[in-house]
């Protein structure tokens, strides 16, 4: 039974981690956010070779296992989303940016028909 | 095709004494802002070219899906957003249009009408005759010589303008009477804050806020708008409560940042 648990636990882990290295040798992802999968996938794969882990974190800490196994995941998780949309927040500002200064060279240019596809089936 | 009506003089070469200012107030850029702007954005630059023919004109066209670039007059200069950047990225590709080519003033004006153009050299001269780095048009400051009805939002608006102006003063100690009037004119230290960092998600009260805290002067002139004929709004009014909420969160943040070196600390 112990084995079998610890197969899946291990075989999760170890999914995550190959889908990281995966897209990051794809170049679907960049190194520094492929860290987040890392730190994914490597607490399973302790927790598949060091059963009681969390248990033993839980009697070191003095509180419940469950209570701390749930504190875990939530604060990883927090960490995560927080991570993501300062990425995004950061490209939108860069798009935002980029935007500006094509409207501005396409002016000059004097190029005046952006080819935008979302405005194309406005016309004619 | 288009020629700018009731313009009997068209700007000429040799220098004639400009009546409005004391002094020349030098090279201005009007931008209007333009999102699905088309039933109204001709009206907006004819009479601008009527009103300040010395002035430079650009429109936003902030990715209108309603052919907005085809209503505006021609060789009106137009910058086309390749996709909707909202008010405050439309905003500051105008600021950065006129960072580019050295424009001491530049006066924004709303692409929908309700910015009188007759107005616009109040904004101005109020700039150039005042210290201020920008002057805001409100529409509830008393008009002094004349009797012009101002404008009167509904009241629910009403009190949610009062909400925003409270917390402006509170946040500034300016008594600022009209925080999300678009109707304004600034000069160059401003135009090359704003192409440096603009706000992006409530631009108008943030503006009043981060330039005050970065030492800049921030005046009102009193001025009619027109309420809104065509087009529709930024602010539907049932989402009135949800945007002052927002706002007051923007404006709360924005106590943590600081996006331009501030100006006193600069002078010698
Ligand atoms: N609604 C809206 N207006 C925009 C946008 N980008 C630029 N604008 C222009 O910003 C100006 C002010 O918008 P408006 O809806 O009239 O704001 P209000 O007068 O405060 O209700 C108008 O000239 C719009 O055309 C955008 O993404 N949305
Ligand atoms: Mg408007």
């Amino acid at each position: 039974m112990i084995i079998i648990r610890n197969l899946i636990v291990l075989a999760i882990g170890a999914t995550i981690l190959f889908m990281a290295v995966r897209s990051l040798r794809a170049d679907r992802l960049k190194e520094r956010y492929a860290i987040i999968f890392v730190l994914t996938g490597l607490p399973f794969l302790i927790l598949a070779l060091w059963r009681d882990a969390v248990g033993y974190l839980a009697n070191f800490l003095q509180i419940d296992y469950r209570t701390l196994a749930l504190i875990a995941v939530t604060i990883f998780f927090m960490l995560m989303i927080f991570k993501l949309l300062s990425i995004v927040s950061v490209q939108e500002r860069r798009i935002t940016t980029l935007a500006q200064h094509v409207s501005i060279l396409m002016h000059k240019q004097g190029l005046t028909d952006p080819p935008d596809e979302d405005n194309q089936q406005s016309t004619s | 095709m288009h020629k700018p009506p009731n313009n009997p003089s068209p700007p000429t070469p040799h220098p004639t004494p400009q009546p409005k200012c004391s002094e020349d107030p030098g090279k201005c850029l009007i931008i209007i802002p333009a999102y699905n702007e088309s039933a109204s954005i001709a009206q907006v630059v004819n009479d601008l070219r009527t009103h300040l023919p010395h002035a430079d004109i650009l429109v936003i066209d902030d990715g209108s899906t309603d052919n907005t670039h085809k209503a505006v007059p021609s060789h009106t200069p137009i910058l086309r957003l390749p996709f909707n950047l909202g008010i405050g990225g439309a905003m500051q590709a105008g600021y950065r249009y006129a960072s580019i080519h050295n424009y001491d003033i530049a006066l924004q004006i709303d692409g929908d009408g309700q910015h009188p153009a007759d107005q616009a050299h109040k904004l101005i001269t109020k700039l150039t005759e005042s210290n201020a780095d920008l002057i805001i048009g409100s529409r509830f400051l008393p008009n002094d010589n004349d009797n012009d009805p101002n404008y009167t939002p509904p009241a629910t608006r009403a009190a949610g303008i009062g909400v925003i102006r409270t917390l402006v003063r509170l946040l500034t100690g300016l008594h600022i009477t009209d925080c999300t009037s678009g109707f304004r004119a600034c000069n160059r230290d401003v135009i090359k804050a704003f192409a440096h960092w603009y706000p992006e998600d409530y631009p108008e009260p943030e503006v009043i806020l981060l330039l005050h805290r970065a030492g800049f002067n921030i005046h009102e002139t009193p001025v009619t708008m027109r309420p809104r004929t065509t087009g529709q709004t930024s602010i539907p009014f049932l989402k009135g409560v949800f945007y002052i909420l927002k706002v007051t969160f923007a404006l709360l943040l924005d106590l943590s940042r600081s996006p331009w070196p501030n100006k006193k600390a600069n002078q010698p």
